[in-house]
Parts: structure tokens; C-alpha cells; sequence
């Protein structure tokens, strides 16, 4: 069995009395697509510089692509930040050529893969432009070829499709796709939950510092148990006030997703005898919902107050 | 290292083709040549309106000898012989005659005579004041009897910054004074000028005296030795760090509110980025700094000046140069780190300018006497060090042999030290976010582990 790609081993670090990523322990298997999900200020960005070498963690261990605590694997591994950072004043082919030569490339390597990924990605005839005169979508674009470019073992994409039309979109998963067929280990971190639910084969949420989901999507689906109710009635979300055994109803619109603690039977009768009811589906809760369950708001406050029986359940069933 | 090369050869690159390269380029030229021509145009267009002068003078001594020697200066001491085609091409009238064109205003004097007991001084104030009058002299009995007085001879006037008229008026009053005490003492006037002729004083070199018996003679003192060399080659090398540091500066700063900085350093350290960098603006300033030279080069062979100026000055110049671009570009660059806004970086600017500054500040004293106690004192203030032996070698007679070896020793330890200190900085800042840390706060990251 290979080594993983990254692991983990109890990691901490702190910034002064704040403690950003707290006894982490990792392991992301080589070739796999591992999300990281968590709210702003969780812990993602510290984890993922740790990765990189760019911050040292106060104890624990970081090891990747095979090396501990050295930035010796650092050419191998491509890193887009969430926040874009481009020379405006620069051609594209001249930036990639940079930025691939930064990885250790040799300058005509770097060029003939920068017009390979242009190709691929249709910019070709934008090669000479400068960065400054391309579309948003057209620079996240370049941004993911400089980080691809040098043809790295490990890939670390933050918020990679933010910004995107649907057409480019779909490029770019496409192209990430079959760099992860190719062998490429892919850490993405996403605050999109359909997108990490769609791509990728595990994920970890980390919140607070704290680790407080990791595995399959499958995995952590069972964990959280079929205690959702996917339905849509005449008089949508009004439908269900006042109803017992309700715990959190989210309104989508045309629907309802409901978390219900009781026999499903009894709330479809309860429901038929208020309005119409076109759909009812008992259905696992998506990563979406358990995010919100874990990172929204009512557990923030029980965060702050420091013990919630909902929250310490929730906390207890993914840990358990 | 070819990381560091990487970054050096990118900066470099977009430096020089940008269009604030060729912009900064030409500025020197500019600022000197346009100074220069500035002044040129400006040498002769001086303000020709008349400027009156009231003179009390009640003893009646002096009224004659101003009055003629005002309406001598006035017909021939303010004019300057054109050729007819000149004339015609100028462009003012007044002050143009033919065959002539005035350089200098008119004097015109009043005799002043008070009536009744009205006070001189307080009258011709007020018509001072009303702009009747550019000032008055009030001359007092004394000023032959040899006779204390508080003002024997006194100008008054709201405009002293206009001294022609005074040291005119001064200048005849004392020929005079002088005059008539000669002719007090029964001295012929003309003998007594040609005794008293003074002789002018010339400056030279040192003579030198070779083993084989050979005498080199000392060469005249030249002010483009003494004073033009020194100054201008301090003055280069304060206009390369001042278009190199801050740029730098501002650099790091947009890359790091760019964000750019992060996808740097995932690549390569913060110390190989800021070394990359550093290296980029050598070599920027590095070019530019051939091209000027070559100009003075140029320029000093094509005006028979070239001796003044050895190889050596240039070889020297680059040196400090180099050392001086490392030293305030590591310091700037590290300022942009640390801080997250423009605003911020600017006020942890100014005591890094006042360390460019300082020799600027101290260049007279300096030139004046390059081997005095404020001149070796201050070249030994670290960031100072480069510019100032740089002064004190071009200014003869340069310093003395042992600091060849320690000023650049200085140097070299200074931009040692600057380096790790800006580096930790750097490290720690350029992912930092939030309000500029105080300077408290950069030495504890300059002392963190």
C-alpha cells in the first residue's frame, strides 16, 4: 500500500491565545479527491499552509509526498489560493513561464506546458495578452494552468470554481478530473457542498480548529442517519408551523427540507390534513444540511455557550 | 539559487520594459538639464523696473558722489551690447535699446529733505510702505568725523531679500569715505590704491616627489574635482535608492494585497523571494546606473575632464552602490511586508527616509572637511556608510588608507545584518494581515524563532 499523499499526525498551531487548527490528524490517500470543507476561519487555510511548508505547526507532524518537515516536496505540489494572485502587468505566457520556472522548471518546459494547458483550456490566442485585460473567468483559468503547469504530485485547490459560468466551470472540473485518472492527489477546499458531495471520494470539515468530520461521503452520510424529509406541499413551509417533532426546517423555495424527529407516517397525515401534498421523500441529509448542523448558526451560539445538547449530539455522533 | 536567479530575472525584466523605467530614465537628464536650461532662460529676465531710493544726507556730503554714481550705473553699468539681429529677436521692450539690452533695474535717487519737524525715518516709511519707495538711506555727520554713532549709515526698506541696491549703496559710500580720508591725510589716492592692490590667492594640489628623483608639479585645485565629482556622485547614487527602495517597497506591498505573495511563497521561501527581489532591482538599478555613467564618461572625455575622474571612482560608485541598494532595499522591501496598506507602509516610511536623508543632510560639512570628526563619524552610522565614503573618497584628498578596508567592512556587515533582520520580517509579514505592526512588534519578529 502506498504512502498517503499527506498525513497528519496530531498537528497544532496556534497565534497567540488563538488556536487555529488543534490536534489534527490527517491522512489523504495518494490519487485520491479529498475535500476540505469548514466555515471562514475554521482552520483550512492554516492547515493547508502547514502543507505547504509556509507555516510550521507548534507541535505534531506534517508529511508530504513522502517528506517530513521539509519543503523538498514543495516543486510537487501545485497550490491555487482561494484569493487569485496574478500580475496584472504581466503577458499570460510570460507569467506562466514564471511561475512554472518558480517550480523548478526549465523555461522552455515551462512555455511549450503553458501553451499545451492553453489549448486545453481554449486561451491560446490570449497567450500575449496581458493579465489585466482578461475576464475574471478567463484569469481563474490562467491561475489554475500556473498551478498545474509544472505537473505537480499534489494538487491543493482552493475554492477552484468560484466565479465561474457553468460552461468553464465544467471545463475546469473536467480538466481536474483527469488529473486525479492521471494519479494526481487533489486537496480541494470548498465551501460549495454540492461540489465536494459531487467530486469528491472523502472529505473532512474541520470547525473551530477541531476535526469534526472525515471520511466518505457515503460514511458520513450514515452518520448523520436518514432523519430528513424532503417535501413540497400547497401551502409550502407555513405547512409545518406549529407541527411537534420538528427540528430545523430549511425552506428551498419550491420545497422544504425537513429534519423530523418521530415517526415520518404521523407528519404525512398531519400534513394531508393541512394542504396538498405533492412530494414526500425520506432522504439522508446532504453534506449542505450537516454542514449547517455543525457550522450555522444555532451551533455557533451553542459554540459560544459552550454546551448544547443539539450541538454536542452532532458533535458526538460524527466523532462516535 | 536559480529560484532566487528566477525571480531576479522576472523582476528585471518587467522593470525595465516598463514604462516607468523609461520614464525614470530620463528624469536625471531632465531634472539636471532642465535645471540647468532653466536657469539659462531665466539668467536674464529679471525684474527691470526702476527701484527708488531716498537718500537723507543732511550734512550734504554724499547727496553728489550717489547721484553720479547712480546716473553712471544707470547709462552703463546695467546694459549688455547686442548685435542688431539679437535685438530684433528679443522679446521685451523694456530694457531694449538699439545695440543694447538692459540686464539690471534702474537706481533712481531722491534727495530727501524733511519740512518742519517731521521725521525722516517715519515719513519715508510710509511711502515705503505705499510703494512709492524700494527703501532710504539715512546718513549720518558721523560717518566722516570718526565719531561714535549708533547708525552712522543705515538702509531701510520691507523688501531685504533685493540686496543689489544696499551693497550698490554701500559699495559707493565707502569708495568715497575711503577717498576722502586719503585726502584728509594728504595721500595720493592712486599710490595708495596700487600699495594696497590685493593679490589673489589660487588653491593647488600637492607636489610629488618620485624615488627616481622625478618631481611631479601639483596641479591647480579644479571645483569640478572638489565639489562637482563628490556631489554628483552622491547625488546619483541617492537618485538610484530612491527610485529602487520605495519601489521595491510598494511592490512587495501590491503583491501581498494582491495575493500574489502567497502563490510566491508556496513555491520558494520568503528569504528567496526577498533576495530574488532584491536581486531584480540591482540589476535595474545596476543599468541604469551604466547608463549614466557611460554619459559621464562620455562627457568628462569630450570636455577634457576625464583625468579628473579615475577608473577607480567608478569601480568604487558600483560598489557602494550595491552595497546601498541591498541595505535600503531589504529595509523597504520588509516595510512592504509587514504592512497590509498603502497608508500604513507610508508612515513606517519616513524614518527609513530619514536614513537615506542623512548624508544629504550633512554633504557641505562633509565636502568642506572630508576627513573631520563628523565626516568619519558618520561613516561609520551604518545605513549611512555607503554614500558617505563614497563622498569622502571623491573628495580630495580622499580618506586615509585603513578605511579602504573598514567602510567597506562596514558595509558589507550592515547589509548582513539587514539582510537576516529583513528577512525574518519578511517571513513573518508578507502572510500577515491586519493593522501595521508597530516597530516594537517588527524586532519581535525579527527575534522570533
Amino acid at each position: 500500500m502506498s504512502l498517503p499523499a499527506i498525513q497528519l499526525s496530531n498537528v497544532t498551531k496556534t497565534f497567540g491565545s488563538h488556536t487555529a487548527v488543534r490536534d489534527l490528524s490527517l491522512d489523504v490517500p495518494t490519487g485520491s479527491l479529498y475535500g476540505f470543507i469548514g466555515p471562514n476561519g475554521s482552520g483550512k487555510t492554516t492547515t493547508i499552509r502547514m502543507i505547504l511548508h509556509i507555516l510550521a505547526p507548534d507541535s505534531g507532524e506534517v508529511q508530504v509526498l513522502g517528506k517530513s518537515g521539509t519543503r523538498a516536496s514543495n516543486d510537487r505540489i501545485g497550490y491555487l489560493p482561494e484569493e487569485r494572485g496574478l500580475y496584472k502587468k504581466m503577458t499570460v505566457a510570460r507569467l506562466l513561464a514564471y511561475y512554472g520556472s518558480l517550480k523548478g522548471m526549465r523555461l522552455k518546459g515551462a512555455q511549450s506546458e503553458a501553451d499545451r494547458w492553453l489549448e486545453r483550456l481554449g486561451l491560446t490566442e490570449w497567450r500575449k495578452a496581458k493579465v489585466e485585460a482578461l475576464s475574471k473567468g478567463m484569469s481563474q483559468k490562467i491561475q489554475f494552468i500556473s498551478t498545474v503547469i509544472a505537473k505537480p504530485a499534489l494538487l491543493i485547490l482552493d475554492e477552484p470554481f468560484s466565479g465561474l459560468d457553468p460552461v468553464n466551470l465544467e471545463v475546469m472540473r473536467t480538466a481536474i478530473l483527469e488529473l486525479v485518472a492521471e494519479g494526481t492527489t487533489v486537496v480541494l477546499s470548498t465551501h460549495d457542498m454540492t461540489v465536494a458531495e459531487q467530486l469528491c471520494d472523502n472529505v473532512i470539515m474541520i470547525f473551530n480548529g477541531d476535526k469534526v468530520l472525515d471520511g466518505s461521503i457515503s460514511e458520513v452520510n450514515a452518520q448523520y442517519g436518514q432523519d430528513t424529509i424532503r417535501l413540497r406541499t400547497d401551502a409550502g413551509a407555513r405547512a409545518l408551523e406549529g407541527l411537534s417533532g420538528i427540528e430545523h426546517v430549511a425552506d428551498m423555495g419550491t420545497f422544504q427540507e425537513v429534519r423530523y424527529r418521530g415517526d415520518s407516517q404521523r407528519l404525512l397525515q398531519e400534513l394531508a390534513g393541512r394542504t396538498s401534498v405533492r412530494l414526500f421523500e425520506e432522504t439522508r441529509p446532504t453534506l449542505h444540511d450537516i454542514f449547517i448542523r455543525i457550522a450555522g448558526p444555532d451551533a455557533k451560539a451553542a459554540t459560544q455557550a459552550e454546551a448544547s445538547p443539539a450541538f454536542t449530539g452532532a458533535r458526538q455522533g460524527v466523532e462516535a | 539559487m536559480n529560484k532566487v536567479l528566477a525571480i531576479a530575472r522576472a523582476e528585471f525584466v518587467q522593470a525595465v520594459m516598463s514604462k516607468a523605467f523609461i520614464i525614470g530614465l530620463f528624469i536625471m537628464p531632465l531634472f539636471m538639464g532642465g535645471g540647468i536650461a532653466f536657469q539659462k532662460a531665466m539668467e536674464n529676465r529679471v525684474d527691470l523696473t526702476p527701484r527708488k531710493l531716498a537718500v537723507y544726507d543732511p550734512a550734504g556730503e554724499l547727496w553728489e558722489t550717489l547721484e553720479a554714481a547712480a546716473k553712471a550705473r544707470n547709462e552703463f553699468g546695467i546694459w549688455e551690447p547686442v548685435d542688431e539681429e539679437s535685438a530684433a529677436e528679443g522679446d521685451a521692450d523694456i530694457g531694449s535699446e538699439p545695440g543694447r539690452k538692459q540686464l539690471r533695474p534702474e537706481f533712481v535717487l531722491e534727495r530727501f529733505t524733511p519740512t518742519g519737524d517731521e521725521r525722516p525715518d517715519v515719513v519715508l516709511s510710509d511711502r515705503v510702505r505705499d510703494n512709492d519707495l524700494q527703501g532710504f538711506a539715512l546718513l549720518d555727520p558721523s560717518i566722516f568725523s570718526g565719531e561714535e554713532s549708533e547708525r552712522p549709515f543705515a538702509y531701510h526698506t520691507d523688501e531685504p531679500t533685493f540686496t543689489e541696491l544696499p551693497k550698490w549703496l554701500e559699495k559707493v559710500v565707502n569708495q568715497e569715505v575711503r577717498s576722502r580720508r586719503f585726502r584728509d591725510a594728504n595721500m595720493d589716492q592712486e599710490l595708495a590704491a596700487a600699495l594696497s592692490k590685493e593679490v589673489t590667492l589660487t588653491t593647488w594640489g600637492l607636489t610629488e616627489a618620485a624615488d627616481d628623483g622625478t618631481i611631479k608639479d601639483a596641479e591647480k585645485e579644479n571645483d569640478v574635482q572638489t565639489f562637482l565629482i563628490p556631489f554628483g556622485s552622491l547625488m546619483l547614487l541617492f537618485m538610484l535608492v530612491m527610485t529602487t527602495a520605495p519601489q521595491l517597497m510598494n511592490q512587495v506591498l501590491e503583491e501581498k494585497m494582491q495575493r500574489i505573495s502567497e502563490v510566491l511563497v508556496s513555491s520558494v521561501t520568503p528569504f528567496q523571494l526577498m533576495l530574488g527581489k532584491l536581486l531584480g532591482s540591482v540589476a535595474v538599478s545596476s543599468t541604469l546606473a551604466a547608463i549614466y555613467l557611460g554619459g559621464v564618461a562620455f562627457s568628462a572625455h569630450h570636455f577634457g575632464v576625464s583625468h579628473f575622474i579615475p577608473l577607480s571612482a567608478y569601480g568604487w560608485f558600483i560598489l557602494m552602490m550595491v552595497f546601498a541598494l541591498l541595505m535600503y532595499g531589504s529595509l523597504f522591501g520588509a516595510l512592504g511586508s509587514a504592512c497590509s496598506e498603502l497608508r500604513d507602509a507610508q508612515s513606517l516610511m519616513a524614518p527609513a527616509m530619514i536614513m537615506i536623508m542623512i548624508p544629504i543632510f550633512a554633504v557641505t560639512s562633509i565636502i568642506e572637511s572630508p576627513n573631520g570628526s563628523l565626516a568619519t563619524a558618520l561613516t561609520y552610522f551604518p545605513t549611512a556608510t555607503p554614500m558617505i565614503f563614497l563622498l569622502r573618497l571623491l573628495a580630495p584628498p580622499g580618506p586615509p588608507a585603513w578605511e579602504l578596508l573598514t567602510a567597506p567592512l562596514m558595509c558589507l556587515a550592515t547589509t548582513v545584518v539587514l539582510l537576516w533582520a529583513s528577512g525574518k520580517i519578511f517571513r513573518v509579514g508578507v502572510l500577515s494581515q491586519g493593522q501595521a505592526p508597530t516597530f516594537g512588534k517588527l524586532l519581535g519578529w525579527v527575534f522570533s524563532k
